[in-house]
C-alpha cells in the first residue's frame, strides 16, 4: 500500500491523488483537472487535439485510476455473476474477460463493466460506479465475497496502434499474441502486472493493473522503455471524444446509474441499446421479468447516436422535431476522426418511428440538422485486429 | 414411480389450517392437489396434544378465531365432523379480588363491571367502544377481500381504492379524521386518554398486542389491535371453540380435503420449489421425489419460500432483500396443565372461566412484559391469556378433570440465557403468577407441558415462533404484506402464491390467506389455460 506515514488516507485529502498522481502531475502542462469519483485526474495534458490524435495513430497512457475494481472470491462467483449481470457475466472463461451491465429489478441500469477473469479464482469486476451495497445485496445466498480493491490497485490504460510494441518494448512479452478481450498475467521486473486487452476508446489498447506501490515504478518503466514509440499522456478529455466515437455511454452524463438515478433519470439496459450485452432468454438475472415485459410493451426512451451537419458544437442540447421537444443531447463532440460532429441523445422512443431527422439550435439561433446513425460512429480498423510484430 | 402419478395441477406447500383449507377448495373444485407437510402430523399450530392418556389439551393456538362460517359451509366442515361449542368466546379482565370484567358480552354487563371499578370509566366504555368499531369498520373491508394494489393501474383497482375512501368519508368528517388520527397511533396513549382503571387498560393492552412484538406503547400498536379485531368480527361468529380443540377443526379439514380428492402428505419436508424461465415446474421433496405441477401454494413463511425452497438465484436481488428484510419476530410461548379438578377463581363462575381470561394487571405489566422480548430476558411478570377449554368440551378430558392452556406473549426466541433451563423458570413464573388469581391451582397440577418458541418452532412447524409469519405492522399489511412487490404480482415467478400467514391478511386461525391464494391461483390458471 502505497500510504502516506501519517494517518492521513488519500480519501480525506482535499486532492485525492491516485497512484499516478506524481507523473500525471509533472507531465500536466495545462494544469487542467478533474474529478471522478472523487479521484484527481487530468482532464488535458497538452492540448485535446494532439492527444486525440496521439491515441488514434501513436502510443498513449492514461491514468485509469477512476475504475472501481471489486474482487470476487467463493466458490459461486460464476453464478452470482451470471445473476448480477445480464445472466451471462459468470460465462468468462480463464484468461478473458467480457463487457457486462448490471441492472436492478426494475431492469434499470446501474452501471457497465468489465468482468475479468485472469486465473481460475481471480474475478475482478472494474465498474466506472461505486455500487458495493448492490453487489453485497445479489450476493445474497451465493458463496460470494465481494471487495473493494480499488485502493490496493493502480489501473492505467496503454491505448492506440503502437500500443502493443509499446508494451513489448517494456518486457511485455507474448502480449502480441493476446485477443480482443484475453487476460494476461505477466511481471515487469518484481511487479506483477493483469494485461486486458480492452479499451472503451474503440481502438487497440490495454489496460494494465499492478499494486499501487509499483504503480510509478511500472508507469516509468513502460515510460523509459517505450520511449522509442513516444508514449503521449492522454486526458479524460480526449479519453471521453474518443469514447463517444466508440459509441460507449458515459455514466453521469449519457446515463445515470439507477443506485442514485433521481425520479425519471434512470434508463433501461434496452432503452439505452445495451440489450447485446444481457441474454434475455438465459439464465435469470435481476431484472430480467421487467425487461422481458419492456420489450413485449416497448421502451419509452431510446439513447440514440446522432450526426450533426456543419462543424459547430451546439451549446443548446434540446432535440426536436417538428411537434416541438423531443429529448436532448447528452454527450456531444467534433471528432477528429470522422471530421463531423457527433452526439449520443436520449430521445422519446415514440418518435423514432416516424423520424430520423431532428433539429438543435445553433448558437445564432439557426437550426442544426441532425440525423440518426448507428453506433459505433467510428470503427477503429486496429480494434480486433492481432497488433503487427514490435520488430 | 411414474411421471404420471406425480403429476398435479397444485402443490401445497405446509399442512396447517391453510394449507387444509386450500387443498379442500381446490380439490373440491376439481383439481388434483398434492398437499406436502414436513411434520408427522397435519394441523401445525391448530392441533390438540394428549398430556396424559385421556387428557388431551389445544397444542398451540387455543380457540379458533375468525373463520369465516361460509368456509364452513363451502367445505361442508360439518358432516366432516367439525362440531362447535361456543360462538363469540369472550375475553374477561380477570381480577385476583374477583371484580372481573367481562369485556366481550352484551355493553351492559361490561359497563356494570367497570362500574364497581370507577364510574367515570364506566361511562367512558360506549364512547370507547365506538371508536374501536369505527377503527375496525374502516379495516374489515380490507381484511376480508384480496388487499387492494398499492398502486393500481386500471380502472378497477382505481375504483375499488375509491370504494373504500367513499365507505369510510361517508360516516363523516369527524368519523374519518378520527379514523386517520388514530390508526398509526398507540393503544396505550387511546386507552390512557379513555379509561383510569389499571385492570381495564391491562387486560385491553394485552388483548391489543398479544401476537406481536411491540408493547402497547409502541406507535402501531393500535393498528395491530383494530386489525385483529377486523379479522375476529369479519366473521359472524367472531371467536369460535370447537370440540377437540382447534385439532377438531384440522381432524374436519383433513376429512373435507381427503373426500374432495386430496393427496395429503406427512412426513414429506419440501427440499426445493423449482421454476424455470420465471414460471413454476413443481417440487422437489427431501426424498427425493419429485413433483410436477404448474401452481405451487405455500403456506410456509414467506422468507422460507422465497430464499430457502425457491432460492435467491430464481429472484431478482432487490426482491431477496426485501424478502431478507420481513421481520418475523412477534414469538409467544405455550403452557398446557392438566388439572385434577377446575381451579377456583374468586367470585367466577364457570361461564366466566369458559372465555379467554387476560392476566395483566395494569397497561405497564404488559409495557414491562414486552421489553422481555426486546431484551432477550424472561419478565419478572408474565402477562398471559389462559383458557379452559374442558369447560365446555368433554371429549378433552375424563370427567372431573380440565385442562388450562396458556399462551405467553413476548417471548424471546432468543432468549440471552438459553432455552434449556428457561422452560423451566418459565413455567414456574406462569403457575406462581396463576396462583396470585387462583390459590388452589398450583396444587392441582397433575400433568403439563412447555412449549418455549423453539419448540413452537420445531413441533408445530410455525417459524421463529411468530404465528402471523411476519410481524402485522402497518408497512408490513394489507398492499404491502409480506413485502410491495410480493403483494402486487407474487415476485417474477408465475404460479408461485402465498396462501399463509405470511400473506395478507396475516395469522390467526382464519383461512383467509388461503382463500385469497386459492382465488388467485384459479384466476391464474384460467389466464393461463392450464
Amino acid at each position: 500500500m502505497s500510504q502516506p506515514s501519517s494517518d492521513l488516507r488519500t480519501w480525506d485529502q482535499a486532492v485525492r491523488p491516485t497512484p499516478l498522481h506524481q507523473r500525471t502531475s509533472e507531465f500536466n502542462v495545462t494544469n487542467q483537472w478533474t474529478t471522478e469519483l472523487g479521484w484527481t485526474l487530468p482532464d488535458v495534458y497538452q492540448g485535446v487535439e494532439a492527444e486525440h490524435a496521439a491515441l488514434r495513430n501513436a502510443c498513449t497512457l492514461s491514468d485509469l485510476n477512476a475504475l472501481v475494481t471489486y474482487q470476487l472470491a467463493g466458490r459461486d462467483v460464476g453464478a452470482y455473476l451470471n445473476r448480477l449481470a445480464g445472466g451471462c457475466g459468470g460465462n468468462v472463461k480463464t484468461g478473458a474477460s467480457r463487457r457486462v451491465v448490471l441492472s436492478n429489478d426494475q431492469g434499470a441500469l446501474i452501471a457497465d463493466g468489465v468482468i475479468l477473469r485472469s486465473t481460475d479464482k481471480d474475478w475482478f469486476l472494474t465498474l466506472a460506479v461505486r455500487c458495493l451495497d448492490w453487489l453485497t445485496l445479489s450476493a445474497s445466498g451465493f458463496d460470494c465475497h465481494v471487495e473493494d480493491v480499488s485502493e490496493q490497485l493502480c489501473t492505467f490504460a496503454v491505448e492506440g496502434p503502437s500500443a502493443c510494441a509499446a508494451l513489448l518494448a517494456a518486457g511485455c512479452g507474448g502480449l502480441e499474441a493476446l485477443r480482443p478481450g484475453a487476460v494476461r498475467l505477466l511481471q515487469i521486473g518484481t511487479a506483477n502486472l493483469v494485461v486486458a486487452r480492452v479499451s472503451a476508446t474503440g481502438g487497440l489498447g490495454y489496460e494494465v493493473r499492478c499494486s499501487a506501490e509499483d504503480a510509478l515504478f511500472v508507469f516509468d518503466r513502460i515510460y523509459r522503455d517505450a520511449a522509442l514509440f513516444r508514449p503521449v499522456l492522454v486526458g479524460q478529455h480526449a479519453r471521453d471524444v474518443a469514447r463517444l466515437e466508440a459509441g460507449h455511454p458515459k455514466v453521469g452524463r449519457d446515463y445515470h446509474p439507477a443506485t442514485t438515478a433521481n425520479r425519471g433519470e434512470s434508463r433501461t439496459v434496452l432503452e439505452l441499446g445495451l440489450g447485446g450485452l444481457i441474454g434475455i432468454e438465459g439464465d435469470p438475472f435481476s431484472g430480467r421479468s421487467a425487461l422481458k415485459k419492456q420489450q413485449l410493451s416497448g421502451a419509452k426512451h431510446a439513447l440514440v447516436g446522432l450526426e450533426l451537419d456543419g462543424s459547430e458544437v451546439p451549446v443548446d442540447l434540446r432535440l426536436s422535431d417538428a411537434s416541438g421537444v423531443v429529448g436532448k443531447l447528452t454527450s456531444v463532440s467534433w471528432s477528429p476522426s470522422l471530421k463531423r460532429i457527433v452526439a449520443l441523445a436520449d430521445v422519446e422512443a415514440k418518435v423514432l418511428g416516424s423520424a430520423n431527422r431532428f433539429q438543435v439550435s445553433s448558437r445564432t439561433g439557426s437550426a442544426i440538422s441532425a440525423a440518426i446513425v448507428p453506433r459505433p460512429f467510428y470503427i477503429c480498423p486496429n480494434a480486433r485486429r492481432t497488433p503487427p510484430d514490435a520488430h | 414411480m411414474s411421471g404420471r402419478s406425480n403429476s398435479f395441477d397444485v402443490a401445497i406447500v405446509g399442512g396447517g389450517h391453510n394449507g387444509l383449507v386450500a387443498a379442500g377448495l381446490l380439490a373440491k373444485a376439481g383439481r388434483r392437489v398434492v398437499l406436502c407437510e414436513a411434520l408427522p402430523t397435519l394441523g401445525s399450530a391448530c392441533g390438540t396434544s394428549t398430556l396424559v392418556p385421556g387428557v388431551r389439551v389445544p397444542k398451540c393456538a387455543h380457540v379458533v378465531s375468525g373463520f369465516p362460517p361460509s368456509l364452513i359451509r363451502q367445505l361442508k366442515l360439518k358432516k366432516y365432523g367439525l362440531h362447535v361449542l361456543q360462538k363469540n368466546v369472550g375475553r374477561v379482565a380477570l381480577d385476583p379480588d374477583g371484580r372481573h370484567i367481562p369485556l366481550c358480552a352484551s355493553a351492559g354487563a361490561t359497563r356494570e363491571a367497570i362500574f364497581s371499578w370507577s364510574s367515570r370509566d364506566a361511562d367512558a366504555w360506549s364512547g370507547f367502544s365506538k371508536t374501536m368499531d369505527a377503527l375496525v369498520r374502516a379495516l374489515r373491508p380490507v381484511y376480508a377481500e384480496s388487499a387492494p394494489k398499492l398502486i393500481p393501474d386500471n380502472l378497477r383497482g382505481r375504483l375499488e381504492w375509491l370504494r373504500h375512501y367513499v365507505g369510510e368519508r361517508k360516516r363523516g368528517a369527524s368519523s374519518f379524521q378520527k379514523v386517520l388520527r388514530l390508526l398509526p397511533s398507540n393503544a396505550a396513549d387511546f386507552l390512557d386518554d379513555s379509561f383510569e382503571t389499571d385492570l381495564l387498560k391491562g387486560a385491553l393492552s394485552l388483548d391489543a398486542s398479544i401476537g406481536s412484538f411491540h408493547g402497547p406503547y409502541s406507535p402501531g400498536s393500535l393498528f395491530y389491535w383494530a386489525w385483529q379485531r377486523a379479522g375476529e368480527t369479519a366473521s359472524a361468529s367472531g371467536t369460535l371453540q370447537v370440540a377437540g380443540g382447534p385439532g377438531g377443526l384440522t381432524a374436519a379439514l383433513t376429512k373435507a380435503a381427503e373426500a374432495y380428492g386430496a393427496e395429503l402428505k406427512t412426513s414429506a419436508p419440501v427440499q426445493s420449489i423449482t421454476a424455470k424461465d420465471g414460471q413454476i415446474r413443481g417440487l422437489v421433496l427431501q426424498n427425493g421425489d419429485e413433483v410436477s405441477c404448474p401452481i405451487v401454494i405455500s403456506t410456509v413463511d414467506p422468507k422460507a419460500t422465497y430464499l430457502q425452497l425457491l432460492g435467491p438465484r430464481n429472484l431478482d436481488a432487490g426482491l431477496v432483500g426485501d424478502v431478507n428484510r420481513i421481520r418475523m419476530r412477534g414469538s409467544s410461548a405455550k403452557v398446557n396443565l392438566a388439572l385434577e379438578r377446575i381451579p377456583t377463581f374468586p367470585k367466577a363462575d364457570e361461564s366466566t372461566l369458559a372465555g379467554r381470561l387476560l392476566l395483566a394487571p395494569s397497561l405497564l405489566d404488559v409495557e414491562r412484559a414486552s421489553n422481555s422480548q426486546k431484551y432477550g430476558i424472561l419478565p419478572d411478570h408474565p402477562v398471559m391469556e389462559v383458557t379452559l377449554p374442558s369447560i365446555m368440551d368433554e371429549t378433552l378430558t375424563p370427567e372431573g378433570r380440565h385442562v388450562l392452556s396458556v399462551v405467553i406473549p413476548f417471548m424471546p426466541f432468543d432468549l440471552d440465557r438459553g432455552w434449556d433451563a428457561g422452560g423451566d423458570i418459565l413455567v414456574d413464573k406462569v403457575v406462581k403468577t396463576l396462583g396470585e388469581y387462583s390459590p388452589d391451582l398450583p396444587d392441582l397440577v397433575m400433568a403439563g407441558e412447555v412449549l418455549v418458541p423453539p419448540d413452537i418452532e420445531s413441533h408445530c412447524g410455525v417459524a421463529r415462533a411468530d404465528w402471523h409469519q411476519g410481524e402485522l405492522t402497518l408497512d408490513q399489511s394489507m398492499m404491502m404484506r409480506p413485502t410491495p412487490q410480493l403483494a402486487e404480482e407474487a415476485g417474477s415467478i408465475k404460479g408461485l402464491f402465498l396462501g399463509g400467514a405470511g400473506a395478507h391478511p396475516g395469522g390467526g386461525l382464519t383461512g383467509r390467506p388461503a382463500l385469497h391464494a386459492v382465488a388467485a391461483a384459479v384466476r391464474f390458471s384460467k389466464e393461463t389455460r392450464l
